[in-house]
């Protein structure tokens, strides 16, 4: 049983896979957030802006932020899983 | 030129063949002295395995640490002790300075303070080599290293094959000083090198010389140092003529970095010289001050517990000693040194059409040779707008940083710009594309799957650039022949195309100098929307000018064809932009479809 556990240990340090996997959800994790910082700035421009063109403009970004945040989140599901 | 392969010359035809012949005939006298010189060997190649160990083993980190630590003199000298200190070879870490002083990532007085501070670093070895080297069963040690490292050698993770390296390295490193050790110990049998000893300045000049010829052929301080170390603990050598030995050690190394930049570019010339002007200055006060560093030495080592009899220890101080205080003199008048070196190696006027950046010396470190080769693609992206620009009759500067403004310039450029594609191709892009391919090609070979992954990228994103040009010369024929058209529509229509492309390119080049990534996906979806734009069936454009009779069936078809290269142009053109102006992977990922 202790060698088999050794053997584990042994595989896990060699592989780093899990390592890699770790690494990976955490910089998916701060991406997200991120995303949603943007997002909510975004919001907050649109509401306090008067000039059309530039509320135009800030509508197009905040819609490809949240297609963004949407293929993210879809990703995470679908590693989850 | 001309001096230099003169020099070179002479040196492959007699220097080296005398010198072979020589160490034949030493090694034929006396098989202690062929001891010593295969100790010699073996460290040697020990340093090698060492430093292709750390550009494999330190994944980038090494590389980072230099990029953002050398912001002021004062850091720069810590982070070029630190980074030497660790890697063990201050060659290794001139190589990487050079390659980002070249790609303009750091500044000149930054890159000399990591100098300054490399020659710091490198007074470690003798701590190394005194403290563990002689006093303990050194071939003990390095036989487990040497196995391990093998074993390392044989996964299939680059990051351990590196480690491997390191710990290969590291077992003939020692291994070397046993032999040297043995050797000394034996010839002391039959020669006594210590009646050689020689006082006063004479002997000072002497020695000082020995030692920085010895450290001219070995091509290593660290190894005269490990040898000066072993004759010292095996009482060959008195301790003051060890002392001039390392003076001359450290004066002999900068002799070899200066070969070694002949054929480099000016920023290699102009770290050589810093180097030469820092050791020079530094082994002069070492000279004048000789007698009362060495009682300064006795003073702090009976301070921090060296024993008053452990001379290897006290020369591995005095070393450390004498370069601080050449990094304390020196290290004020850098902004000077820099004044003076800009001056005296000017750069040569950038011909556009060769690369800038690929170094061959950095082509094996890894993230170094990423950086040169994003930094070469950038370059070739910035030929190739040159042609899109004039291919479309537009020069850069009347359009670039408009943004909403564009329309009005594209309207103002009525001149014909007549741009031989092929000829511009052949001058600016084909040589440039295929030293791209090359670098990137041989420096894969060294690289994990992950560094890879990144190249097979980039030359995509070059691919992408070449085929814009290609797609451009098909656009550029009736762009030509429907500018000065009478029929208003069919040359509105081109002007639409022209100004879709400029709107591409204006838009990647807003984005180029921006740091968050976020933002630059942002912007280059935003490019990609306007993409659809351009398919001229699809947005139901062209229909409408059938239907109103406003363009002829020719044109019609003409116009479709070109509408899909300029869709092909801008499309590419935002792809390259991805994989050049986006850092991070994962937000790279998130934009492809």
């Amino acid at each position: 049983m202790k060698i088999a556990r050794l053997f584990k240990k042994v595989e896990d340090f060699f592989s780093m896979d899990e390592q890699k996997r770790n690494q990976k959800s955490k910089k998916v994790e701060k991406l997200t957030s991120s995303l949603m910082d943007k997002i909510e700035s975004i919001k907050e421009k649109i509401q306090e802006t008067d000039n059309e063109r530039k509320k135009e403009k800030l509508k197009k970004k905040l819609e490809i932020l949240k297609k963004l945040e949407k293929k993210l989140l879809k990703e995470q599901e679908n590693q989850d899983e | 030129m001309s001096i230099e392969v003169f020099n070179f010359n002479i040196l492959k035809r007699y220097i080296y063949p005398l010198f072979l012949l020589s160490v034949a005939y030493v090694l034929f006298l006396s098989s202690d002295a062929k001891v010593i010189i295969a100790g010699v060997a073996v460290f040697l190649i020990g340093m090698v395995f060492m430093e292709d160990g750390f550009k494999l083993f330190s994944g980038g980190i090494l590389e980072r640490i230099l990029k953002v630590s050398t912001s002021s003199v004062p850091k720069a000298i810590g982070t070029g002790f630190v980074a030497t200190a660790i890697v063990q070879s201050s060659s290794l870490i001139s190589i990487i300075i050079i390659s980002f002083l070249s790609a303009e990532l750091i500044t000149l007085s930054g890159a000399i303070g990591v100098v300054f501070g490399s020659n710091i670093g490198t007074t470690t070895t003798a701590w190394i080599v005194s403290a563990f080297g002689v006093k303990i069963k050194i071939a003990q040690l390095a036989m487990p290293m040497l196995i391990f490292g093998v074993l390392f050698r044989f996964n299939k993770n680059k990051s351990y094959q590196g480690l491997g390296n390191v710990l290969i390295g590291l077992g003939f490193v020692f291994l070397g000083i046993g032999y040297m050790k043995e050797g000394f110990e034996a010839l002391k049998g039959g020669l006594d090198l210590a009646q050689f000893a020689m006082e006063g300045y004479l002997g000072v000049l002497v020695y000082v010389l020995i030692g920085a010829i010895a450290t001219i052929v070995m091509q290593s301080s660290s190894a005269t140092m490990a040898l000066i170390i072993t004759a010292l603990v095996t009482n060959q050598i008195v301790y003051l003529n060890a002392l001039e030995l390392a003076i001359g050690a450290n004066i002999g190394t900068t002799v070899t970095a200066v070969i070694g930049s002949l054929t480099s570019n000016a920023n290699g010339k102009r770290l050589a010289v810093a180097h030469l002007i820092f050791n020079m200055v530094t082994g002069f006060i070492a000279i004048v001050l000789l007698y009362q560093l060495a009682d300064l030495v006795t003073f702090i080592s009976s301070k921090i517990g060296i024993a008053s009899d452990d001379y290897a220890m006290q020369l591995a101080l005095f070393h450390t000693i004498f370069n601080i205080i050449g990094v304390l003199a020196v290290s004020p008048f850098t902004p000077k040194l820099v004044v003076f070196l800009k001056g005296l190696f000017e750069e040569k006027v950038k011909d556009v059409s060769r690369a800038r950046y690929l170094d061959n010396a950095v082509v094996e470190v890894p993230e170094v040779a990423l950086l040169a080769l994003k930094k070469e693609i950038m370059h070739l992206y910035d030929n190739a707008t040159e042609a899109l620009s004039h291919a479309l009759s537009l020069h850069r500067h009347t359009y670039i940083g408009l943004g909403d403004e564009i329309s009005k310039a594209i309207e103002s450029s009525v001149v014909m710009i007549d741009l031989d594609i092929d000829e511009f191709y052949e001058r600016k892009i084909k040589t440039l594309y295929g030293d791209i391919i090359n670098y990137a090609t041989i420096s894969q070979e060294t690289m994990s799957v992950e560094d890879e992954h990144k190249i097979y990228s980039l030359k995509i994103a070059c691919r992408d650039i070449v085929e814009t040009i290609k797609d451009v010369k098909e656009l550029q024929k009736n762009i030509n022949r429907f500018m000065d058209s009478k029929n208003e529509h069919i040359k509105g229509e081109y002007n639409y195309l022209r100004e879709e492309i400029a709107r591409t390119l204006d838009g990647i080049h807003t984005l180029r100098n921006n740091s968050d990534d976020l933002e630059v996906l942002v912007k280059i979806k935003l490019l990609e929307e306007n993409l659809n734009k351009l398919d001229m069936i699809k947005s139901g454009r062209i229909d409408n000018l059938i239907r109103n009779n406003s363009i002829e069936t020719k044109m019609a078809t003409s116009l479709i064809n070109d509408s899909i290269f300029a869709y092909e142009i801008s499309k590419n053109l935002i792809h390259v932009a991805t994989v050049l102006w986006i850092e991070d992977r994962e937000i790279q990922e998130l934009g492809e479809e």
